[in-house]
């Protein structure tokens, strides 16, 4: 009967089937969507836009507020300082995962370039964290994958960090050269080693300078500022680590929100009324002028108290405090001529200005702290297309003008605002300065104090419990209020 | 009818064997007939002598001739019995003519059912715990999701509802969670062959749910729904059977004559179960002062009845300067739901005869959903075949053809397209009237109206032009052909296939808050699963008492999944929903995967006295998602039970009718998802044309072993006074170890998790079933009662070396598995407390913990269904009650809601401020009573990072059903070609009990696809529906 053949083949068809039981299993368990190895250019992009849009949102969130430089009215939790961890870590270790990728990559190929700007984004990056965080893990970190894999990390102390990440500069400085190979991909610097460089060694001057109550950072500034052939720094805005975007979605990270969340975030009223009283031309491209005076005559410029209360919040605020300036938002998923800021020429004047004026650097500290006013205003007069100009009026009046009795004051306060929507810079050097003076939010949750750190991720007490309680017995308590070792007296 | 010549010469060789078998000697013989409940004849029903294995069977005039080698005597029983049909024994006594009906064991308590592979088989021969659900259960008061329909029918089964969703999913899980890394989820097989029920919600920016794989089978079209609780049935079904098997067995045409069609009908209508307990005496601003411009809070004045101007609006014209009453609106979130509606009309045709039978059915669901212009369209074509092609070669054939389409489906998490959200952010004042023409004047098209254009999208503009469509097709086939080699030895071939391809189209119009230039976005989501089988078995009577029979087998499973989105962020036209239409570069994403597994199995049954069965069973799978060294694994089986009551001798007046205990052990292997074993990068959004990739934060590992499951239970069944209390119970206790874990590591190690084999978890439990028939009348009037009752614990034995701690997918809230500790526990941070429990404030707000501390557990502590049924002649009616108790539900609705001040709580201290309840330290570290006064704004505005005052004791009973029918006695038909014509009124979520706030607990989050348990993210109203059934045949 012919179904009887039908069967018989049918039954062998099966039985052959099942012959090799796992025959081919490797082949249909290759991943055809995704590659296994990759040139180093390919990580270029996700680490400086996972970095630099961080900055951006953190400057935006928690920088600016912090710094009272802006003030929240909508949702005041960061002016009543109802603080946690933040992103600053995940974003940083997860970005640094990529970054050590891309430095394993240049190590086996031999590309030193690709190396050296694994090591400048190693050190901004770890640098963003222990600035917020103080002791982390860093020299048995971002060893999960190695042979002998590290899965909990012990923390080091903040002073160890800090000597690590400026080694790590000085090395990034010494290979990155015009025979290290091309740098493709680059959106920071356009491949420029030069700008690479610039940047590693400003980087260095930040954390000398960062760390200089507990280290005296004269010998190693001298170093540098004495061969700037070996050493370049930043001298134009030409030079500045900014991250120009581009279109959608590369675009200034702030115009990824709905508008609720921008105007939320208004002028502070302490940088408002310090802009107002030195008729800083910078005022009106930080802020827009007030909803009851726009378009009027006399357009004013006002801001709102940190930590304001909700009456007063309630009672229309929004018409009579400035919103934050339109370069920085015109809707969502508008393009705007913001640029993320990562560091810029005028920082490093200010750097050198102190440095000066400390003794620790010879130069001309008075020269240097106008530089850096003009190379500011300069900066934010290219970036939104204004006629903005640092007058010999601004820089000669009271508060501006420099002299040796009141030369950090000033210092202080120009790099302050400076600084603004740089990342957190302008919380950080008011820690280590008290410049300027900041009252602590009108209504807050934290005992009339202005925190001074972050609080670490919740996941440290679950993933890494030990060396976590280990770090806060040495550290000090897990919260905001606990200094980072550079700012303790 | 009479065989037909060319099977002739097939029925001649049987009769030489029959006849060259030795020991018959024709002693005696008894003839009949059997016939169904109408006299029509009964091909191949079993005609045997109990407790002997002198068998027979009808031919298709439903003739048996039954010989035996002794002469009958009176204390033999005559056992009748047909699949689908009610057993039937009759005593000898002495009359040699026996004919006999069955009654349809659709009627009837049934003793048979489906096991692994479609086998049926007498339950009281099972070792393991089975549950049964019958067809007509799920079509009179009806789920659109067939998984909801189980809820509360089965010890042990844990239904979790999901988003409320229209076409939603839902989760189930049987006997408790012993998965870290799975979805716990049972396998749902039909008519034998596995089905995908993977829950597809989208990963997009706001969770919409587009349902799960096993929702989607046609209620209708199923006979009955067969629970093996336990993984003894993962020999046949491997791995993915671990979590238990939910096996689903689809009508046939068998047993019909002629044709037969049938008509079910239902329409009901859904309404919301429960709404959120608003304040209606504020409105939007805060501060008590009158703002809506800006933010969405409700802190504003009292809503006393003034005029104001709406709306203040600094950020886009038009500034309407038209007045309104402040006052509230008490209904305006209740006007905004409508009442939805389901229409669901099923037709089938059956036929048989004695070579084939068929059965086509039609079926048709119309739903629109509670949200407005949210809907869901099911047609599904079932079509199931059998044929004897000769006297040995039978075919069985079954398609399924699924076709689902949604114009809108409802965004059902936390987020400004969510119209929940949309209902906390707009204040009491709002009339919804006033929203229902969305686009403003004059910008129709471009500028939706709404109170809040920072935020908030005007909630009607957002159903009507933001849509999330979804069109699915999908086949459920399979084929299977038998051959007996003898009347011992047949072997089984079986394909099955289940393929289905979906479209998902996400359209935004331009004028969103979050859109602001429109969005498109398209999803392509492929997936096929094939299967193939052979099985051959031996099925061989040994001596009078005993009966033997083996079997062995292989499978063959592939599947084959191919995802492809684009998402054009941005358009250039309007209204052109087309990639090309693009302003700005395309996001795409690919996914293609493979999976394969090859399987050789066996199973044994020994059977004594038909009363003591023994069962054995063996299994070797090889995956291909697992390294080549470890692909292969091996898992045995065995269980034993015995009818203790056919093997003692009972006393006559013994209240004991029925006995039987049982234990079984079973140990399941189990690999992982394709493409773990080696690290790959993933590609990240290009800038501006410049590729970049990023590596995942898991570390792959290529040396994973097969993971492993073991369970034993135990069981006993008893019944007594002639079935009137029947109980059923079940300890069981299942470890799995070697679980492949994506173990979270530290992220400073550059990673957050890796790979491996690790943990133990040991879940236990005991179910109960308990079967009361307290009144049963003569004049046919009866009461049952059906209780099922289950606990489980699941707990964590071990973790990895050092490693304490395991995060399961959460949200708001951390699930945890930490050793020594539950399955289930959510972390969260807590209220600082002082020795004596009380809430420690600090400048008037209460303190939270820096530890993240157990705020709660999401699994029930225990679960139960009560069913009360009364028949009285054509007359039924019932109702199932659902309990669920103890366990923990996070309501974000709570912490968002009394953070905006729209909730009853929130109006706690607006006149004169709120004090906590609780205490403040002294100077020395000592408490005294917190005196602070803060405003209620700052007060109800403080707990959004305490999950602790958000989660509550998720105890419930939900009035899940209730059903009232009548059945049409057919003489009072007299000649109209209708017959068995039954109406019901039916309603299912009719009423809900539990203290939780503002919420249904019966409902978990969803997150791309995974179900997130425990957590209410402002979940839509569950529906709660009333209409009516009507089913006839002609």
């Amino acid at each position: 009967m012919p179904h009887k053949h039908i069967l018989t083949s049918l039954i062998l068809i099966v039985l052959f089937a099942f012959a090799g039981c796992d025959k081919g299993f490797e082949e249909v368990n290759k991943n055809p969507n995704n590659p296994e190895e990759v040139n180093p250019e390919l990580l270029m992009v996700s680490i400086i836009r996972g970095t630099v849009n961080q900055m951006v949102n953190d400057a935006f969130s928690i920088g600016n507020v912090v710094a009272q430089q802006s003030a929240e009215i909508r949702e005041p939790g960061t002016d009543r300082y109802q603080w946690g961890s933040f992103g600053v870590w995940s974003n940083g270790y997860n970005t640094l995962r990529n970054v050590q990728n891309l430095y394993d990559i240049g190590s086996e190929r031999n590309l030193n370039n690709y190396k050296g700007v694994a090591l400048v984004m190693r050190a901004l990056i770890f640098s963003r964290m222990t600035d917020c965080y103080g002791d982390l893990p860093y020299t048995e970190a971002l060893k999960g994958k190695q042979a002998d894999p590290v899965y909990t990390p012990k923390y080091d102390r903040q002073q160890d960090i800090y000597k690590g990440l400026i080694a790590e500069l000085t090395e990034a400085n010494r290979l990155l050269s015009a025979n290290g190979g091309a740098i493709r991909s680059d959106i920071l610097f356009n491949g420029d080693v030069t700008r690479w460089k610039r940047f590693a060694n400003s980087l260095k001057l930040r954390l000398l300078l960062r760390q200089s109550n507990k280290v005296n950072p004269a010998a190693a500034m001298q170093e540098m500022i004495n061969n700037t052939a070996t050493y370049p720094v930043m001298m134009a805005n030409n030079d500045n680590a900014a991250l120009k975007y581009v279109e959608s979605p590369n675009l200034f990270p702030i115009t990824g929100q709905r508008s609720g969340f921008f105007f939320d975030r208004r002028l502070g009223k302490t940088f408002a009324d310090k802009l107002n009283e030195f008729n800083d031309p910078r005022l009106r491209v930080f802020a827009q002028p007030t909803a009851e005076s726009a378009g009027t005559a006399q357009p004013k410029w006002a801001g709102v108290r940190s930590g304001e209360t909700d009456a007063n919040l309630g009672s229309n605020i929004d018409r009579k405090v400035s919103a934050l300036g339109t370069i920085y938002y015109l809707g969502l998923q508008v393009p705007v001529r913001a640029e993320g800021l990562v560091m810029t020429v005028s920082e490093v004047k200010f750097i050198l200005a102190e440095a000066a004026l400390k003794g620790w650097i010879s130069g001309d500290a008075k020269a240097l702290y106008e530089d850096g006013i003009k190379l500011s205003v300069d900066y934010y007069r290219n970036v939104s297309g204004t006629n903005i100009n640092a007058s010999a009026g601004y820089l000669n009046q009271p508060g501006v003008a420099f002299n040796e009795a009141n030369g950090m004051q000033v210092i202080g306060t120009q790099r302050w605002i400076a600084l603004f929507f740089n990342d957190l810079q302008a919380w950080h050097e008011w820690k280590r300065t008290g410049i300027p003076n900041l009252t602590p939010s009108f209504v807050n949750n934290n005992n009339n104090q202005i925190p001074v750190r972050f609080q670490y991720p919740d996941e440290q007490q679950v993933t890494n419990r030990e060396n976590y309680a280990a770090a806060v017995s040495i550290q000090g308590p897990d919260n905001i209020n606990t200094k980072v070792w550079w700012d303790k007296e | 009818m009479k065989p037909r010549n060319n099977y002739t010469g097939n029925l001649c060789c049987l009769t030489l064997i029959f006849l060259a078998l030795p020991f018959l000697s024709f002693s005696q013989i008894i003839k009949g007939v059997v016939a169904d409940s109408l006299g029509q004849p009964l091909q191949g029903a079993t005609v045997e002598i109990k407790g002997t294995t002198f068998r027979t069977s009808t031919d298709a005039a439903g003739v048996y001739t039954l010989t035996n080698k002794n002469a009958f005597t009176t204390k033999d029983i005559i056992v009748f019995s047909f699949t689908g049909y009610r057993t039937m024994e009759v005593p000898f006594t002495g009359n040699n003519n026996i004919s006999v009906q069955l009654q349809s064991a659709q009627n009837v308590l049934s003793d048979v059912i489906v096991t692994a592979l479609g086998i049926t088989r007498e339950k009281r021969a099972l070792g393991y715990a089975v549950q049964e659900v019958k067809g007509e259960s799920l079509t009179q008061a009806r789920e659109t999701n067939l998984v909801n329909s189980l809820a509360g029918r089965v010890a042990g089964l844990n239904v979790v509802g999901g988003s409320n969703s229209i076409g939603g999913s839902s989760r189930v899980v049987i006997r408790g969670e012993t998965s870290l890394a799975g979805n716990n989820q049972p396998l749902f097989v039909v008519d034998g062959i596995p089905i995908n029920n993977q829950v597809s919600a989208s990963s997009q920016r706001q969770n919409i749910d587009y349902g799960n794989g096993a929702g989607e089978i046609n209620p209708d079209d199923v006979e009955a729904i067969s629970v093996l609780k336990g993984p003894t049935a993962a020999a046949l079904y491997g791995s993915r059977a671990a979590n238990g098997v939910i096996l689903i067995t689809t009508k046939t045409g068998k047993g019909t004559r002629g044709m037969g069609v049938t008509v079910n009908s239902t329409t009901t209508f859904e309404t919301v179960l429960r709404l959120p307990d608003y304040q209606n005496e504020y409105g939007q601003g805060r501060g008590d002062v009158y703002n809506i411009g800006d933010g969405g809070r409700s802190w504003g004045p009292a809503l006393d009845g003034r005029e104001l101007a709406v709306p203040v609006n600094t950020e886009w014209p038009p500034k309407n300067g038209e007045k309104i009453k402040w006052a509230p609106y008490p209904n305006n979130v209740k006007e905004f739901y409508q009442a939805g509606r389901t229409l669901t009309n099923n037709i089938s045709l059956t036929g048989s005869n004695d070579k084939g039978n068929y059965r086509l059915s039609f079926t048709n669901l119309d739903q629109t959903g509670l949200v407005p212009n949210t809907d869901q369209k099911r047609n599904t074509i079932a079509l199931n075949t059998g044929y004897a092609l000769t006297e040995k070669l039978r075919l069985n054939a079954g398609i399924n053809y699924i076709s689902t389409d949604s114009k809108n489906r409802p965004v059902v998490s936390y987020g400004n397209e969510s119209v929940v959200y949309t209902w906390i952010w707009e204040g009491r004042q709002v009339p919804t009237d006033k929203m229902r023409d969305y686009w403003v004047k004059g910008l129709e098209g471009v500028q939706p109206f709404t109170y809040n254009y920072q935020f908030n999208d005007n909630p009607y503009y957002t159903v009507y032009e933001n849509l999330n469509g979804l069109t699915k097709n999908r086949w459920v086939g399979n084929a299977t052909l038998t051959y007996e080699f003898t009347p011992d030895l047949s072997l089984l071939l079986r394909t099955g296939l289940d393929q289905s391809n979906e479209r998902r189209d996400s359209r935004r119009t331009p004028g969103s808050n979050a859109f602001p230039l429109g969005m498109y976005r398209l999803d392509r989501i492929f997936f096929q699963e094939r299967n193939a089988d052979f099985l051959l078995t031996y099925d061989k009577k040994l001596k009078e008492d005993w009966n033997f029979k083996v079997s062995a087998g292989g499978n063959q499973m592939q599947q084959r999944e191919e995802d492809l989105s684009a998402i054009a962020g941005q358009l250039s036209i309007p209204g052109i929903y087309n990639l090309g239409n693009s302003r700005i570069p395309l996001v795409n994403q690919q996914f293609d995967s493979k999976y394969k597994i090859n399987s050789l199995y066996g199973f044994g049954q020994l059977t004594y006295r038909n009363a003591v069965f023994l069962d054995v069973t063996a299994r070797n799978d090889w995956s291909s998602t697992l390294p080549s060294a470890n692909n292969s694994y091996f898992y045995p089986s065995a269980s034993l039970s015995a009818v203790f009551t056919d093997l003692v001798k009972l006393p006559a007046n013994s209240p004991l009718s029925f006995g039987k205990i049982r234990a079984s052990w079973a140990r399941v292997g189990n690999d992982t998802r394709p493409y773990r074993l080696r690290n790959v990068y993933s590609y990240a959004t290009p800038w501006a044309g410049t590729q970049t990739v990023s590596e995942p934060a898991a570390i792959a590992n290529a040396d994973l072993l097969p993971e492993n499951i073991d369970t034993y239970e135990f069981g006993t069944q008893l019944n007594f006074f002639a079935r009137r209390i029947g109980i059923d119970v079940t300890f069981y206790n299942t470890r799995s170890r070697n679980q492949i874990l994506n173990i979270p590591i530290d992220l400073t190690s550059g990673y957050t998790s890796r790979f491996l084999n690790a943990g133990e978890i040991r879940s236990q439990g005991i179910e109960v079933m308990l079967n009361l028939n307290p009144i049963r009348l003569n004049n046919s009037f009866r009461w049952d009662v059906s209780v099922n009752w289950s606990a489980n614990r699941a707990k964590v034995i071990s973790l990895v070396d050092g490693i304490n701690t395991y995060a399961l997918p959460g949200r708001y809230v951390s699930v945890q598995a930490r050793v020594g500790e539950r399955m289930g526990d959510m972390y969260g941070r807590g209220f600082q407390r002082d020795p004596q429990g009380n809430i420690i404030h600090l400048n008037g707000l209460p303190q939270f913990t820096e530890d993240l501390i157990k705020v709660g557990n999401y699994n029930p502590d225990w679960m139960a269904g009560i069913s009360n049924a009364f028949t009285y002649k054509g007359v039924q009616a019932s109702a199932l009650l659902d309990w669920k108790k103890g366990g923990e539900i996070y309501s974000y609705m709570y912490v968002r809601g009394n953070e905006a001040g729209q909730l009853k709580e929130s109006l706690g201290g607006r006149n004169g401020g709120y004090v906590g309840v609780g205490v403040m330290a002294n100077p020395d570290g000592t408490f005294k009573p917190n005196n602070v006064n803060v405003t209620a704004e700052r007060y109800w505005g403080s707990g959004f990072f305490n999950p602790e005052q958000a989660t509550f004791d998720a105890t419930y009973i939900k009035l899940r059903e209730v059903k009232i029918g009548y059945t049409i006695p057919n003489k009072l038909l007299g000649k109209l070609p209708v017959r068995d014509i039954s109406i019901f009124l039916v309603g299912r979520n009719l009423k809900l009990w539990t203290k939780v706030p503002h919420i249904d607990p019966d409902t978990s989050g969803i997150s791309g696809e995974t179900i997130l348990p425990g957590i209410e993210d402002m979940t839509l109203p569950t529906p709660r529906s009333m209409g009516l059934n009507v089913n006839f045949k002609f």
